[in-house]
Formats: C-alpha cells, structure tokens, sequence
C-alpha cells in the first residue's frame, strides 16, 4: 500500500517538470482529491482530515509553483499518519520528515521577502538538525543501543521545538509567510509527531531517556507559556502556543517512557485502555489541535508575514483559538485532558504534581490565547473567513463534540 | 398546644395577607382583626388552658425546639400583651391614615406582634431569640418607617454639640435602635450557647431542674444579662429608646413603652430561678439590681429636661424599666438567702411591667394625638390644650398620676412593690446608697410628670384651631387610663396596697411639681443652668454613640481599605503578580534575538543539560 504514495509522489515530480506550464492551483486540488482517496481506501480518517486541509489551502490561495510544495508536504502528513496506523517500516516515516521538511521549507519563503527567508532558513537549519538526529538515533536503537533513543529523542526536540531548542520556532512562524506557517503547523508537526508515534511503538522505551525527557518537556512548557505572556503580534503568539503544544505531546510519550505501564491501568470513558495508547492518542489529538488550529489562524491572513496584528477581522478563527486555549467542548479540551488522566494513572505523588504542573501551564496560557483571540476578532472588517478558516474551526468544533464517540469507536 | 401557636401566629398571617392588595385600609383592617383575633384567644388560654410546656422538635442538634410554656407569667403577659397590641392596632387604623407607606407599617406591624407573643410564649431559648430577632428588625422598621426624613419626624433640633449632631432622623434612629439591640444580641446568643453546651437543653422548664447548670460561671450570665440591658434600654445603652421616638407615635406606645422593651425584663424575671443555682449568681443579681437602678436615675434625670413630649415619656419608659430590672435583680439578690420569697418578689416585679404597660400606653397614644392635632412635637410650642381637648386632657392626668405612682392607682402599687424588692435587697446586703437614690427616684419622678401635663394642658400658648382627637382614636387611651384605677383597685384588694415611707417622697416629690408646674407655668434657673445643660444634653452620651465610636470604625474600616484591600490583595493580583510573570516573560522572549548563531548556541548548551541529566537522574 505504500506504493500508492511512492506513485502519487513520482506523479508530482513528474509534473513539477512542467510547473511553469501547469496553474499550480489545480495540482494541489488534484493532490488534494488523490490523497482524500488514498485516504479513504486505506482507511485512515486522519489522511481524509488531512487532505481536506490541503484541498482548502489550495482552495484559499494563488501559490505558482509553490502548490507542488504544499501537495509535497500533504503527501508527507498522510503517509506518515498511514505508516503509524498501517504499521509500515519506520524507515518511510523518516522519507515523509524529509519530503516535508523540504516543502515546507519552500512554502515558508514563498514571498521571497527578507523576513520569509530568514523564518525559512532557521527551520531548515534546525529542521534539518533534528531530522539528521532521528535518523541516527534510529539507526542506533534499531540495533539495539539506548543511546540511540537518546538521540532520536534529541531530534524531535530540535524538529518540534522544544525548549531549549525552541528559538527558530518564533522565527519561523511569525517571519515566513502565512500559508508556509500553515503548512509547518498541519503538516510538518503532524508528520514529526507520528513519525514519533512510530518510534514509540516500535522502539524498547527507556527510564533514563524518559526522565530526561519529561523533565525538559515540563520545562518547555513553562517557558513557551511563560513567555507566550508578552508576545505582542498573532504570529508570535502562535509560535508559543505551538512551543507549548509540541511539549505537552513530547510530555505523554516521555512519561509512558520512564514509568512504563502503571500497575491500574488507565480509564478512558469507563474503558481500560494501555498508558502507551492514552499517550499515543494525547499526541494524535495534539497534533490535529495544533496543526488545525493554526492552519486556520495562519490560513486567512493575506500578509506578506505573520509578525503583525492581523488586517482583516476572522469570526471563525475565534473558535480555533479557544480550542488551542483548551476549551471544552473543543478538540483542544481532549488532549489535556487525557494527558491528566494518564497522569493520574500513576502514583499519587507524581501524579499530582504533573497534574497540578499541567493545569497552571494550561491556566497560565489564558490570556495570551485571549490576546490572539481579540487581535483576531477586533481587526478592523470586513470578515476575511475563508474556506481554510471555516473548515478547520469546523473540524475543531465537530470532533471535539464527538470525542467520547470516536475514542469509543477507536478502541 | 395548637390554639397557643395560632395566638402567636395569627398577626403575621393577617400581616402577609395584608401584603396582597394596595388598598391601605384592607391592610389596617386585616392586621386589626388579626391581632384581636390573637388577644381573644389569649384571654381563652388564659382562663382554660392547663399550665404545662408543649413543644414540637426543630433543630435537635443545638436542642432548639418549637416550645411554649405556659405558666403564671406567660398566661398574664400573653394576654397584657396581645390586648395592648390590639388596641393599639385600632388606634393606628385611624393614626396612620394617609401614610405614604401604609404596607411597610402594616406588615411589620403583624410580624412585630407575633415575634413579641413568641417571646412571651417561648420554652426553648432558641426558639425566643428567633421571636427576640424578629421584634428587634420590626423595631428598626419601624422606627425608620418614615424614611423620607422630615423634619417633623425628627428627635432633636438641628444643633451641633463638639462637632456631633444632636438630631436624629428616622433613618438613623432605626439603625442606632438595631445596632445597640445586636450588639446585646450577640452576646445573648453566646450565652444560650454556652448554657447549651453546659446543661444539653435550653428549655427554661428543663433548666429549673437541671443540675448540670451548676457548672455554668458567672460570665455567662453576664453575656446572657446583655440580651434584656440593651433590649430594655439599660444604661448605658438607653440611648437607642430616646432616638427611636422619630417613629409613629403607636410604635413608640408599642413597642417602646408597653411590649418590645418589657421583653428584655421579662426574660430577666422568668431566668432569675434557674439563674439562683448557678454559682456567682450573686454577682449577677448584683449588677442586674444596679445597673437597675442606675438607668432609672438617669432616664428621670433625662425625663426631667426633655424638650419633647415622647422624649419626656420615652425617658420615664427607661426609667421604670429600670425599676422593673432592679426588682428583679433584687428578687434574686434576696432569694439567694431566702428561697420561698423568691416567687412572690419575682411577681412583684412582674407586676410593675403590667402598671407601667397600661400608664404608658395609654400616655403614649394620647401624647400621640396631641402632636396629630396641634402638629408639633416640641413642649411649649402650644399650650393650654384642656380647654381643646378635654377628653384627652382627663385621660392624660389619670395615665400620668398612675405613671408617676401616685395611690391608688396601678402605677403607684405596682411601682411600689417593685421597689419594696430592692429596698429589701439593700437591707439585706447593706448597701446603705440604695434607699437615698430611690427616694430622689420616687422625688423627681412626678415632678417631671406634673412639667408634661403643667406645660402642655395648663400653661402656655393657646393654639387657634385643635380639635379633639377621633373616636377611633381617643376610645383605647382613655379606656386605658380608666383601667389605670380599676386595675389599681383590683390589684389593692386582690394582690396588697403597700404603705411605705417611699411614699412620702412621692408625695413630696407630687407637691412640689404641683407648685412649679400646675401653679406656676414651670421655673427657670440660671444658677442650676448648668445642670440642666448636662441633662439635656442626656450626659453627652451621644457625643460617644454618634461621634466617637463611629469615627473609630470608620477609621478601621479605612485601614483594612488602604492596607489590606487595596494595598495587600489588589497589590498582589493586579501589580506584583502580573509584575512578575511580564518580567519572566521579557526575560524569555529576549533570548529569541534573532541571530541565528545564538540559537544555535541554546541548542548545544541544551545538549548539554539533557546529557547532564541523563547521567544525574
């Protein structure tokens, strides 16, 4: 079944010969439409919520060429959500982080203005760092050597931006242009953060790792809310929010590393289910919160670049903000909230204080995430709601409501 | 058990169905009817109830029960109560006609009446201070019933003395009544709490026989002690009662003379048995005998100065409840040696809240009618009312020679024996100071008596046009005030005509106001100027309630503003904390420089820490 994608990526190489002939926006909607069918034949809703992005980026916007870019990065998400749920060789996780990584880094630039570049650049860089970390540290702990895992671990803190390895992501988001910060938040993170979830699944976990790892995930948390306080413009706050969300992701699986599965297994809805699913499923949702969220967010500004107050006023954006504020009912509630169980479902004294750690982080956010919400709503009008805008605050919505369901049916 | 319950509760009923329609008159008529539908079931269980304590469980775990107790002071109390609420209630039907706030009055008329009889009825402490609460918030109602404050509602003049203001409006004359009677209140309340804990009942049948009370100290009876002094208006806290005159002219004969403030001595009469077995009681009866005696003097002494008709009675109100609260403390003073007198005292003093009821009402209602029709409330301002209202006239002089105890009527022979109880407790304990203030007591009393009637009925200014009073009005004060000698014969014949040497100083104290007052049209004196100054200005006491203890709290209140509201919380939430996380943030975000290399600095110094932790933790 991996075929389809290695067709469907050969099929875009092919055509992006000829991109100066072809209207890029009918690529990716074509892109779009193909990956929604994959998606659905291998059976995989998250691929078809993926896809519908895509098609609603490309919908939205005139990007030439870039449009290979955005279908390139797309590709990347899904068959790294297929290689996780379909239970594929890693090593074609590791080919979706490059085929993002590499597109959006294209996408980010594609004003070619000074600050699209430099935002593109810091990514790559340390992109590109944490990329070349993971495939080391896989290699090594496919062997059989724990510091491999140390050092894949290492990797997704350069390629997620955690903190102390979080400083391009200011950067990258405010500076590049609007559409590529859209794409490095449903793509590019949503491809690391499965990608992660393959690893986890198949790599032996770790206390040592594990520890360390929490600790640094805590720590970042902190930190990005801490300094989310001040950010001033929508591309900053984004960036924070998304230095925060990356680490409460990092935080479940770091965890379910260094203390193994607790000795109660952990409830969900009045069922049982294993500390690594909770984990895995804490990072699914934060990975469709997050890169969601901000594709709306960063999908209806029309800027050159984020590191401003927005022009034009978004209705619906206000909705996927609150879900990146954790709202009930709003898909960003149910992360958070299973994070919290999972943590319960250890002893008492850690439990607690992570608990007690996760909820003043996610307090501490509020006004920061309140700050977006009103640079958003209180724009000058007329609405600038698009087609991006309207479809993710409309997934954020649906889904959130239909969580107990889904999990229901999940497990 | 069911016919005491619906003596108490019908008032209220009467008052709640008042609140539905707007009609003022459906609202006197309704509450009237109630309250005499209250005072003839009184009277029936009077004559056919069997003595005994009837009560229903409330709250079991303070020991509050819904209890009354009907015994030879409750049976008479519920019915001089419950008559004098009626009559009262008629007077006011015609009183209180064309108010701008007939509802309000009405209401808390009814709801007056039934927390007064629950107190009267009451077997379970809780139960009466639930009756104690809600005559003290009728009280405040009413007193400030006329909230718009005129100036002819007012007590006092529009004068300041050292900076305090001595007038009072009927707003704040309500609150001061409220504030003074919760203050007792509180420590009431402690009391019957620490009497709880002590014995595990509050039934006053249950506290006669209990043996565990003995383990009760004297403080707690001085707390429970404060409950009846600033409910009955003791020294020093009278001043609620002088002020509370702004009220209608039937509350003020309500409330503050014949029922409300009888609550406070009733409950020191009906406590004094279970009191006698507590250890240090004498020190209680003591200071309940002498604070007595001392608000009596003071009030006369106020009494005597007034410039105001209801000041003048309000002051001989406190004066005699005074007199009552001696008796009492005196009755126990002199059971504590000799049990089997103890009933017989205590009813002496009993007695007296009867007298001074019936004199009080009758003078306060009659008082009442003369402000109505001559319309003003100050002594002086009008004069030689006999020729005007000669029906009034006769009424006033037959309720003030009872009132200033004058034989035979009631007021003297119950006066009389109150104070026969405290002359005895003095010889008994040599307190040799006793017997010379009570005569000056007995000597200035119709004195001041005699300067009310002199002033207004027989000397002074004659007014154009006054007409008598109304039927509906006049009818229950001079029905009163008859009853003042035929209550005085009754009492004589059936109870005893006492003949002491106190009465010499009354009749001293009769002649001589006959010759200023009723002769002369009254005396000034420049050399006993000063004097008068002090008690008019009622000992400066005001001065402390008014100016000081509120410029105090007022002061505190400002401190916890400034230092603890403004200063430690608001300072905390909305200038530290915010300071310091902005701080922290800015800090954090200053890292982000945008030099790439530095970030590329923070992530090897982040490779660092983890392997630094890794080999750590």
């Amino acid at each position: 079944m991996i075929d389809l994608f290695a067709y469907l990526v050969l099929a875009l190489s092919v055509a992006a010969v000829a991109t100066g002939r072809l209207e890029g926006r009918y690529v990716a909607v074509a892109t779009s439409v193909v990956l929604l069918a994959i998606s659905a034949y291998l059976g995989l809703p998250i691929g078809v919520v993926i896809a519908v992005a895509a098609l609603a980026l490309s919908l939205d916007w005139r990007m030439g060429s870039f449009s290979f870019a955005l279908a390139f990065s797309a590709s990347a998400a899904v068959l790294a959500a297929y290689v996780y749920y379909g239970g594929a060789p890693p090593v074609y996780g590791l080919v979706a982080l490059a085929l993002a990584t590499a597109a959006v880094y294209g996408l980010l630039a594609m004003e070619r203005t000074r600050e699209n570049v430099e935002g593109a650049m810091k990514y790559l860089v340390f992109s590109g760092v944490g990329k070349v970390l993971i495939v080391l540290g896989y290699a090594l702990a496919a062997h059989g050597w724990v510091q491999g895992l140390y050092l894949a671990v290492l990797g997704f803190m350069f390629e997620l931006g955690i903190a102390p390895f979080h400083a391009w992501v200011v950067d990258a988001y405010a500076l590049g242009s609007p559409r590529g910060a859209a794409a490095l938040a449903a793509f590019s993170k949503v491809t690391a953060l499965f990608v992660l979830l393959t690893l986890f699944r198949s790599l032996p976990g770790d206390g040592a790792v594990g520890l360390v790892a929490l600790v640094v995930a805590l720590a970042s948390m902190l930190v990005a809310n801490v300094a989310g306080l001040t950010a001033k413009t929508l591309g900053r706050v984004m960036a924070w929010s998304s230095i925060a969300h990356m680490s409460y992701a990092l935080a479940a699986v770091a965890l379910v590393w260094w203390l193994g599965e607790p000795a109660a297994a952990p409830q969900l809805f009045g069922m049982r289910i294993s500390a690594a699913d909770l984990a895995a499923l804490v990072v699914v949702l934060e990975a469709l919160t997050s890169g969601l969220a901000k594709a709306g967010v960063f999908g209806y500004l029309s800027t050159a670049f984020s590191d401003l107050l927005p022009p034009r006023r978004s209705v619906l954006n206000v909705l996927n903000i609150l879900s990146l504020l954790g709202l009930p009912p709003l898909l960003g509630f149910w992360p958070k909230l299973f994070l919290i169980l999972l943590a319960l479902s250890y002893p008492a004294s850690i439990a607690a204080f992570l608990v007690l750690w996760i909820v003043m982080n996610s307090a501490m956010a509020t006004p920061y995430y309140l700050r977006a919400l009103r640079m958003v709503a209180e724009a000058p009008g007329p609405v600038a709601d698009n087609v991006t805008s309207s479809y993710t605050a409309f997934v954020s919505t649906a889904l959130g409501l239909v969580m107990p369901l889904v999990t229901h049916v999940l497990l | 058990m069911e016919v005491v319950l619906l003596t108490i509760f019908a008032p209220l009923v009467a008052s709640v169905i008042s609140l539905f329609s707007g009609a003022e008159k459906f609202k006197a008529w309704s509450v009237t009817l109630g309250t005499f539908v209250s005072a003839l079931l009184a009277t029936y269980v009077y004559t056919s109830l069997q003595p005994g304590v009837y009560s229903v469980g409330w709250i079991g775990s303070i020991g509050a029960e819904i209890g009354v107790r009907l015994d030879h002071f409750s049976l008479p109390m519920g019915v001089l109560v419950a008559w004098l609420i009626a009559a009262i209630s008629l007077y006011s039907v015609k009183y209180m006609e064309g108010d701008y706030r007939p509802g309000w009055y009405w209401f808390f008329f009814g709801f007056f009446a039934t927390s007064m009889l629950i107190i009267v009825y009451a077997d379970n402490l809780w139960f009466l201070l639930a009756g104690w609460e809600g005559v003290g918030l009728a009280s405040w109602a009413l007193i400030g019933h006329w909230y718009r404050d005129e100036y002819d509602k007012w007590v006092g003049r529009e004068e300041k003395v050292f900076g305090v203001p001595y007038w009072w409006a009927p707003s704040k004359a309500g609150l001061r009544a409220i504030l003074t009677v919760r203050f007792g209140d509180a420590f009431f309340l402690v009391a019957i709490a620490l009497i709880y804990v002590v014995a595990n009942t509050v039934s006053l049948t249950g506290l006669e026989k209990a043996e565990a009370l003995k383990a009760l100290g004297v403080v707690p009876l001085i707390f429970f002690a404060l409950g009846p002094f600033t409910k009955s208006a003791q020294f020093p806290f009278h001043e609620w009662l002088l002020t509370a005159m702004t009220g209608p002219t039937s509350v003020s004969a309500l409330i503050h003379a014949a029922t409300m403030v009888k609550a406070g001595v009733y409950v020191l009469i009906i406590t004094t048995p279970i009191f006698l077995h507590v250890p240090g009681a004498g020190l209680y009866f003591w200071l309940v005998a002498v604070v007595g005696v001392a608000t009596a003097l003071a009030a006369t002494i106020i009494a005597l100065t007034s410039m105001e008709f209801k000041l003048v009675l309000a002051g001989s109100t406190a004066a005699n409840l005074g007199i009552i609260a001696a008796a009492a403390g005196a009755a126990g003073l002199v059971g504590l040696y000799e049990h089997e007198l103890l009933q017989g005292l205590l009813f002496f003093a009993f007695l007296h809240i009867v007298g001074h009821a019936v004199s009080k009402a009758s003078l306060f209602m009659g008082f009442g009618a003369v402000i109505h029709e001559a319309g003003t409330r100050f002594i002086g301002e009008v004069g030689r009312l006999w020729r005007h209202m000669k029906i009034t006239a006769v009424a006033m002089v037959l309720s003030m020679l009872s009132l200033v105890g004058i034989p035979p009527f009631v007021g003297y022979i119950t006066k009389d024996l109150a104070l026969e109880n405290v002359f005895e407790a003095g010889h008994v304990y040599h307190m040799d100071w006793l017997a010379p203030a009570l005569y000056l007591l007995l000597f200035i009393t119709p004195i001041y008596g005699q300067r009310l009637i002199g002033l207004t009925f027989v000397h002074g200014r004659e007014p154009e046009e006054v007409h008598e009073a109304p039927l509906l009005m006049w009818l229950p004060y001079t029905a009163l005030a008859v009853a003042t000698l035929v209550l005085g014969g009754y009492f004589a014949v059936f109870v005893k005509f006492p003949l002491t040497e106190a009465l010499i100083a009354v009749l001293l104290g009769f002649l001589t106001g006959l010759v200023l007052y009723i002769w002369l049209p009254g005396v000034r004196s420049e050399t006993l100027r000063p004097l008068w100054e002090v008690a008019y200005r009622r000992f400066y006491l005001p001065i402390l309630y008014d100016g000081v203890f509120p410029l105090l709290y007022l002061w505190f209140s400002r401190f916890i503003y400034v230092v603890f509201d403004r200063g430690l919380f608001d300072g905390l939430y909305h200038h530290v904390i915010p300071g310091v996380f902005e701080t922290l943030s800015n800090w954090a975000r200053r890292l982000i420089t945008g030099n790439i290399s530095l970030y590329v600095l923070y992530g090897v110094v982040g490779i660092l820490v983890t392997l630094l932790l890794l080999v750590v933790l």
